[in-house]
């Protein structure tokens, strides 16, 4: 995760010696002095310093962050209710992998991941250029494409959760204008594909109509991020590699698949890797448009009509929180965790290869 | 990309495209505030009207009264802000240590702490909440703020804002005598602002809009959070639209002000690095 944003480069400039706050006594003592040459004790109270300051954060990772792994790979090993029961080795795992609930909750988030990461960057890409054309009012656009991002997100459910509303919704509304017939939306477990040619199993019936409803809410939140942080990576292309590129006759698309494109391409591939991670922990926005109340079931069964909007993280909470079978849900917290491992790995792999990168070699 | 020379219809399709989509991002956004303001027999109305005549401020108190939601928004205001300073403060001397020391394992701790951003929060969600159970903070400040405050993006960040700090500086204070902790709070802190205005931006967001670990740990209707606090008004009075939207509208407010405010360092923040989901 290090490698996307120390290749930022539109850090904060710090501010440098000069603009120091005016303190004359440190500007005369400009000599450092060599490590070897100071008295002991200084050197003792520097290490000291040194892992003090660090202390505090890193104990708190520790417990809390590092800790739990480890404590969760421990808690999967047994039948684990409101207090620990039987050893059960890897049992959990192996019941887990037998889970159709399982299985089901992971396409249903490789649906959602899939629906959501390419729209997310094509859509942020393309209102990025927009905006770097000097747009009048570009500022006001910003933050408006930005607003989503910085309000709540259960608010923002809310709102979606009526525009979805199959009797009195926004949705609706707009289909009866054009003469189409209205639409369960976020309680329509039926296939995407089964609605449009009838009669599919869930398998072949692609997304429910109810998890597109969300992939469309989340492409919506997140737009804006996405479009920022391109906003940065296009600022930072040399105004005379373009020029170059148009006294080479390169015009409009030409000039953005030769040359905008492959420029960002590092930004591209970071925010992937970003938008595929932050996919597979989706929950507060599935949550609120599909469990609870907006779908008429109670928080134990969060996961909207017949489970299709179930995402393996609601999967986790579901037999977790609800259930109270705490060694299987972390079994199964685990078995995701080794897949997103793995997929960002790979990501990394594939990445790495096709980036392209200013001044480097491709 | 000089717009000047192109006043031709690509221009006008660019601008037309930017507003439309502009408009795809506000409309649910209004249509909330415009909803709070309805009285109730209007909310469903179609055409939609955009601009309640007259507008039905009583909406606010009424929804406002109707759930403890003073108390969710102290409780919001009292996390956000401890997670916020103790993030700042633990993750700036963190990365002070990473970045202007040397010493044994410095190296490996930072790939260390970079390594926890991979863990997602359902490996987490689990574990921590039967650490904190066994702590008893269940249902306390504590549990909703000490988990969450070491934070390995924000170690980072600072770091790497940092690293980009002249030694020299550090060096001198250090020959003057300022001693470490002088260095770091008389020299370092206030060179480092700009990089502590965006991590303080960017964990009050965070935390303002956290969803699973209060909604899991917080049982009791006196700790809530506001998008708890939220959710459940949304169950219980589900029919009552221009309640919720009056309230949805109210709880948005801190987060858009602050946005407003500090658009600059939010935005940058978000360019710098954009690690946050």
């Amino acid at each position: 995760m290090a490698l996307p944003a120390s290749r930022s480069t539109a850090a904060p400039s710090p501010p440098t010696a000069a603009e120091a706050p005016e303190r004359p006594r440190l500007a005369r003592a400009r000599v450092a002095v060599p490590a070897g040459l100071r008295p002991p004790a200084r050197r003792w109270t520097r290490a000291l310093g040194a892992y003090a300051y660090v202390a505090p954060a890193g104990l708190l990772l520790l417990a809390f962050q590092v800790y739990p792994l480890f404590y969760g790979g421990y808690v999967s090993l047994f039948r684990w209710g409101l207090t620990r029961q039987a050893f059960l080795g890897i049992a959990n795992y192996a019941q887990v992998l037998r889970d159709p609930e399982f299985w089901r909750s992971l396409l249903v988030t490789v649906y959602y991941v899939v629906g959501v990461v390419p729209a997310e960057i094509v859509l942020g890409f393309l209102v990025a250029v927009l905006l770097s054309q000097r747009v009048r009012g570009r500022a006001a656009y910003r933050l408006v494409y930005f607003l989503p991002y910085v309000t709540s997100m259960v608010a923002l459910g809310l709102v979606w959760s009526w525009v979805f509303n199959a009797n009195f919704g926004l949705a609706n509304a707009v289909l009866r204008l054009l003469h189409l017939p209205p639409q369960r939306w976020l309680l329509e477990p039926r296939g995407v594909l089964a609605l449009l040619r009838g009669g599919l199993s869930f398998w072949a019936g692609g997304p429910s109509l109810a998890l597109v409803c969300v992939i469309v809410v989340t492409v919506w939140y997140y737009t804006g991020f996405h479009a920022v942080v391109y906003l940065a990576a296009l600022a930072a292309i040399p105004m005379e590699i373009h020029e170059a590129a148009r006294l080479d006759g390169a015009r409009g698309w030409r000039l953005m698949r030769s040359i905008t494109i492959p420029l960002v391409s590092p930004t591209t591939f970071f925010l992937a890797v970003i938008a595929t991670i932050g996919a597979f922990q989706s929950f507060s926005i599935v949550y609120t448009l599909t469990g609870g109340g907006a779908a008429g079931g109670n928080a134990a069964e969060a996961g909207g009509p017949l489970g299709t909007t179930r995402v393996v993280t609601l999967f986790i909470f579901n037999t977790f929180y609800g259930e109270f079978r705490v060694g299987y849900a972390m079994a199964a917290a685990l078995l995701l965790f080794v897949i997103l491992l793995a997929l960002t790995l790979l990501q990394l792999c594939l990445g790495s290869r096709r980036v392209h990168y200013l001044g480097g070699a491709g | 990309m000089p717009a000047g020379r192109r006043q031709d219809a690509l221009y006008w399709c660019g601008v037309l495209l930017v507003a439309g989509w502009g408009l795809v991002q506000l409309a649910p956004i209004l249509w909330m505030i415009s909803t709070s303001l309805k009285p109730l027999r209007e909310v469903f109305a179609l055409p939609i009207q955009w601009v309640p005549r007259p507008p039905q401020w009583a909406n606010y108190p009424e929804a406002w009264n109707h759930f403890p939601f003073a108390r969710y928004f102290a409780n919001s205001f009292i996390v956000s802000a401890s997670v916020t300073v103790l993030n700042v403060l633990l993750a700036g001397m963190a990365g002070y240590s990473l970045a202007k020391y040397r010493y044994f394992g410095q190296r490996a701790l930072f790939i260390a702490v970079l390594s926890t951003l991979m863990l997602p929060i359902e490996v987490l969600m689990v574990p921590t909440f039967l650490i904190v159970k066994s702590l008893g903070w269940l249902n306390t400040y504590q549990g909703l703020v000490i988990p969450v405050v070491a934070d390995a993006f924000g170690i980072f960040l600072m770091r790497q804002y940092l690293l980009s700090l002249p030694d020299s500086l550090v060096e001198a204070a250090r020959i003057d005598g300022a001693g470490e902790l002088g260095t770091y709070f008389r020299i370092v802190v206030p060179l480092s602002w700009p990089a502590v205005l965006t991590l303080a931006i960017f964990t009050w967001r965070e935390t303002w809009d956290a969803f699973v670990w209060p909604f899991i740990i917080i049982t009791d209707d006196s700790l809530r959070t506001v998008p708890i606090g939220l959710q459940r008004f949304q169950e219980q009075y589900v029919t009552t639209y221009n309640s919720v939207m009056a309230i949805s509208t109210v709880a948005m407010i801190p987060m858009v002000l602050l946005f407003f405010f500090f658009q600059r360092a939010f935005i940058r923040g978000i360019a710098l690095s954009g690690l946050k989901e």
